[in-house]
Parts: structure tokens; sequence; C-alpha cells
């Protein structure tokens, strides 16, 4: 369960990014995300993981249980949550495996585990790339390393497969994806959604919301959710697009 | 005059350099009073025939002279037209001079190993004269070592189609100043420089490389890098010249830098050049610290501070060597960075 409450953000110069967020996640629910361009909605992703150029000013982020805002970044990710960013980097000369398996085993580490075997390792690997239909390339090359646009997202989920993490919150997965990307990222979705896990997807289209199908559905609007509702809500947006809320 | 003589009479004429010389602007000043240069022993015989030109009536460097003033006698090695060859290259003596002749179309590489002496000053000088097709990789990577004042000086004279490699791994401590002198006399030949510094405490680093595009489609790439802590303090200088009808000639230097700590220092030439419309040249120079958003990403998978902090200078560093194709020394030094942490 991933619980934000009352979460207040600004950068270093002070500009105030999120003006008191409130989102409960509960265990087996998908909640969506929407909002125009600049409403905050990677700006709450990050914040919540600990990237350093937001400060948390007030709030709480609790996940199972346990505040993560005082914890390090990577111990937040080790404690199970997962974000899928927009804009995903390259690194290039770190192979994507060994990224992978280090990240894996940074987690086993974190959990009290010993490192995981080959063989398991290279089954978890064959199990999601072929689930993710993903060839050798994402494997030998470099972390994202010219990788398409379209690609790093389809990374993204990779790496969200092996972590298999209790939350994840995934930035705008489907732009950029072709039509039979979408189908193929939203089943590895689809898949790692257990009655246990929960998953918060940022999207502008309802088209990713077809095939994986949220709970509910939230309006980010400068800083804030200013609207809440179930799946109808994102079609209405769909077709009606944001301005009408205010007047509601 | 042999050539002790005449590398004596050269440096008398001009001297240690003074305070704000060009080549020598950002050396300590102070370490030259190491230095101590005096005339060289009469008894002396010299064997070096004149087929190789040393350059010693125009020499302009200090460095490349007194090697030659101070050694007691050049090691002289010729490799055989399309041999194969690997080798150290090691100076026992404080000051030393060796002088290869690698023949047409032999292929060689050689490791050039630190002088283990700890004295006050050292200096060797090193000649390499590659004939046509010849292919010559020098690299040197040597594990940690103090110099408390230390002058190596290369000199290439390639001829066409040469082709030289020159591959550096630098983490000594203490203070030196290397100068290669590289000519590309002959048509096609091309020189491909790499240097990585990995410097702590007070080091003092300092580069200068010179390379002479005397030859129509010659080129030459310098790619070098540090990541610098402490007060280490890297220079680096290099320029290049074009001769007069020398087209299609290629140029490119790339110099990027990290620097972990304040006091760290690096200083970069801006490239002199002297040529004409058909030369490309590319360069560029960065400083800074690692990208921030690597370390966030690495972080939100898991990897801890500290780690992803060492993938990344890792990675900085093995780009110097990485796209190369794969030869001895490539493989020892990025087999060298990869298990060091
Ligand atoms: N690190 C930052 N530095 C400067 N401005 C920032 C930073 N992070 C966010 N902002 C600003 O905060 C606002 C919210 O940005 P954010 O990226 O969260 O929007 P978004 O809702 O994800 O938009 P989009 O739909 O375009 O992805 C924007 O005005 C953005 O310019
Ligand atoms: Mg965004």
């Amino acid at each position: 369960m991933l619980s934000i409450q009352n979460l207040k953000t600004s950068l270093k110069d002070g500009t105030s990014i999120l003006k008191g967020v409130n989102i409960t996640v509960q265990p087996g629910e998908i909640h969506a995300i929407m909002g125009p361009n600049g409403s905050g909605k990677s700006s709450l992703f990050k914040a919540i993981s600990g990237h350093p150029s937001y400060q948390i000013d007030s709030g709480s982020v609790i996940l199972n249980g346990e505040d993560i805002l005082g914890m390090d970044i990577n111990n937040r990710a080790n404690a199970g949550l997962f974000i899928s960013m927009q804009y995903p980097i390259e690194i290039p000369g770190v192979k994507n495996v060994d990224f992978l398996r280090m990240a894996l085993d940074s987690k086993r580490a974190y959990l009290g585990l010993e490192k995981i075997k080959d063989s398991e390792f290279n089954q978890l690997m064959e199990k999601y790339t072929s689930l993710l239909e993903m060839d050798d390339r994402y494997i030998s090359r470099g972390v994202n390393e010219g990788f398409s646009g379209g690609e790093k997202k389809r990374n993204e989920i990779l790496q969200m497969a092996i972590l298999d993490p209790k939350v994840a919150c995934l930035d705008e997965t489907d732009s950029g994806l072709d039509i039979d990307a979408l189908r193929i990222v939203a089943r590895g979705i689809n898949e790692m959604m257990t009655p246990e896990k929960s998953v918060i997807l940022v999207t502008h289209y309802q088209r990713l919301l077809d095939y994986v199908k949220p709970h509910f559905v939230h309006v980010l609007r400068q800083g804030k959710i200013i609207l809440s509702g179930g799946p109808e809500l994102a079609l209405k947006l769909e077709e009606q697009g944001y301005d009408w809320i205010e007047e509601a | 005059m042999n050539i002790q003589q005449k590398a004596y009479s050269r440096f008398e004429s001009i001297g240690l350099p003074k305070a704000r010389h060009d080549d020598w602007i950002f050396f300590p000043n102070s370490a030259f009073q190491k230095i101590n240069v005096i005339s060289p022993e009469e008894n002396f015989s010299e064997s070096i025939s004149k087929e190789f030109d040393l350059g010693i009536d125009t020499e302009k460097n200090i460095a490349a002279l007194i090697p030659l003033i101070h050694t007691r006698n050049t090691f002289l090695k010729t490799i055989d037209a399309n041999a194969q060859e690997t080798g150290v290259l090691k100076a026992r003596d404080d000051f030393s001079h060796t002088l290869f002749h690698i023949q047409k179309g032999a292929d060689v590489s050689l490791e050039i190993l630190d002088n283990k002496n700890e004295h006050a000053f050292t200096a060797e000088r090193l000649d390499f004269f590659v004939e046509e097709n010849a292919k010559l990789e020098l690299f040197f990577c040597n594990p940690l070592q103090n110099h408390s004042l230390q002058f190596r000086h290369v000199r290439i004279v390639a001829a066409a189609k040469a082709s030289i490699k020159i591959l550096g791994l630098q983490e000594n401590t203490g203070c030196y100043r290397q100068s290669f002198d590289l000519f590309l006399n002959g048509e096609d030949s091309t020189v491909d420089f790499r240097l990585l510094n990995q410097l702590k405490g007070e080091t003092e680093a300092h580069y200068h490389l010179t390379i002479h595009h005397n030859a129509p489609h010659t080129k030459n790439n310098q790619f070098v890098r540090q990541i610098l802590n402490g007060k280490s303090h890297v220079s680096y200088d290099g320029a290049v010249h074009v001769g007069k009808d020398c087209t299609e000639v290629n140029s490119a230097q790339l110099i990027n830098s990290i620097l972990l700590s304040e006091e760290a220092k690096v200083s970069v030439k801006p490239v002199l050049k002297i040529y004409h419309d058909d030369v490309e040249c590319t360069h560029g120079n960065t400083c800074g610290e690692l990208d921030a958003e690597s370390l966030y990403y690495l972080q939100s998978r898991g990897i801890d501070a500290k780690k992803a902090e060492e993938i990344l200078l890792l990675n900085f560093a093995s780009e110097v060597f990485s796209d190369l194709e794969s030869s001895i020394g490539r493989e020892r030094i990025l087999h060298i960075l990869a298990n060091k942490n």
C-alpha cells in the first residue's frame, strides 16, 4: 500500500511544485493520474522516489507502513517502490543485463537474501524478455544506449518486471510506443499485477487505459489533485479536456 | 661532436625555461630547482647512425635534451620488416635514451614501465622511427608510483601509412611532465592518442603534445580524460601544426575532466593550429561533475550512492579506450580499470 498525505514540495530556488497531494493506493488497485503538461505529475513520482531536485516541505509518504521520505533513494527502491521514468536516460558502458542484475542483487541484499544464482537470473530474464518481446540488443547493449524512445520505455518495464516492486509508478510509459508495443507493454503491466501490488499510471491518453483498467482516475493540476473518480472520468477527459473541471 | 655534446650545447643555448615560458606555463616553477645539468663526460663514444635525425639542432624542449646529455648509452633496437613484436621498455638509470627503428610493415606493441628510481629527478627519452605501413602501439599503465620530478619525452617519426597508437593510464603521484613530439611525415599516417589521468594528492601531471602534419591525408585523434581528487593538477597542451600543401588533414581533440574535489585543477591550453582550408578539425573541452540524473537513475533502481558513483566513474574512464580495436594495451588498461573496485 502507498499512502501520500498532504505532500508539498518545492525546487531549490523556492518554486513550489506540489501543493498538498493526497493519494492512497490499496493493494490490488490501479490508479491513473492525468493532468495538463506541467501540472506536476512527473515531479510527484520523482519527489517520492527521492530525486535531489525536490525538497519536501511537508507531508508523508508511507509504503507498506514505512515512511520512506527519510530513506535513501536506493532503499526506497529496495523497499518496493519503482518509478518508470518519462525520459529514461542512457548509461552507455554499463551493460543492460549487468545493470539489471546489480539492481536485483541490491534489492536482495536489502532483504537479507544472497545474490541471485546464474540459472535463476537467466530464467527471469528469459521469461520477461520473451513476455515483452525483447531481443538480444536489450540485453547486451549499454543501458538504454542508442534505444529509441519506445525501446527505452519497454526497457523500463523490463526493469520493473525483474525488480518485482510492490508499488509501480509508471510515468507516461505509453508515450512513444507504437500500437504493438503498447499492447505488449500493457501485457507486462497486467502480468505483474497481483492482489498484493499496486500501480499508478501517469498518462495523457485513454488508449493505455483500454488495456490496463484503472480503478481510480485522478486529475492533477497546478500541484494539486483537483478531481478524482472512476474509469469513466478518463473517458470524459479524453472527450472534453480539462477546462470544464473548474467550472464544475 | 657526439650526441651528448650536441645536446649539451643546444641546452646551453636555450637554457632552463624562464617563468611564464609558453610551453611551461602550467608547470610548477619551483621544480626546476631539482634540475642540475652538467657538461657531459669527454670519453663518451656515440654509436647512433646518421640516418636517425633526432632534431637536436632545432630542439626547443629541455626535456628532450637532458636525457641525451646525461645518459650513459643509447639503447638501440631494430624491429625487422613485417615482424610482430611485443615488449616492455624500462629505464634503469636516472637518465636514459632508447631508440627504436621499426621497419616496414612491422607490428609492435610496447609497454613503457616506470623508472623505479626514487631520485630527485629522472628523465627519459624515447625515439621511434616508424617506417611505411608499420604499426606502433605504446602504452603505459603503471601502478601507483611516486615521482619527485620526472620528465619523459617521446619523439616519433612516422612514414607513409604508419599507424601510431599511444594509450596511457596515469595514476602516479608526484610531479611529472610528459612531452610527445609526433611527426606524421608520410601520407596516410595516423596517430591516436588516448590518455586517462586518475590522480589525487598534490600530484602535478603535465602533458605537452605536438603533432606535425607534414604530409597530406594524415590524421590525429586526441582523447583525454581526467578524474581528479585532492589538490591534483593536470595540464594539457595539444598543439597541431599542419604544413603547407598538406591537404585533407584530419584533427580531433576531446578533453573531459571530472573534478571530485574543490582544490583539484585542470588547465587546458587552447589548441594552437596553423592550418589552411583543407583541414577538418574538431575539438571540445568540458569540465564538470558526475551527471546528477544518471546518479539518480542508478539509485532509483536500488543501487547505493557510492556504487552508483563508482559505476559512472568507471564508465567515464573506460570510454577513453572502449571504442578502440582490441590490442594488448587496450585490454590491459580496461582490465586494470574494471578490477580496481
Ligand atoms: N527540476 C526542475 N527544475 C525546474 N523546474 C522544474 C523541475 N521539475 C519540475 N519543474 C517544473 O515544475 C512543473 C511541473 O513539471 P512536471 O515535469 O512535474 O510536469 P508534468 O505534469 O509531468 O508535465 P508533462 O505532462 O509535460 O510531463 C513544470 O512547470 C516544470 O517546469
Ligand atoms: Mg511528466
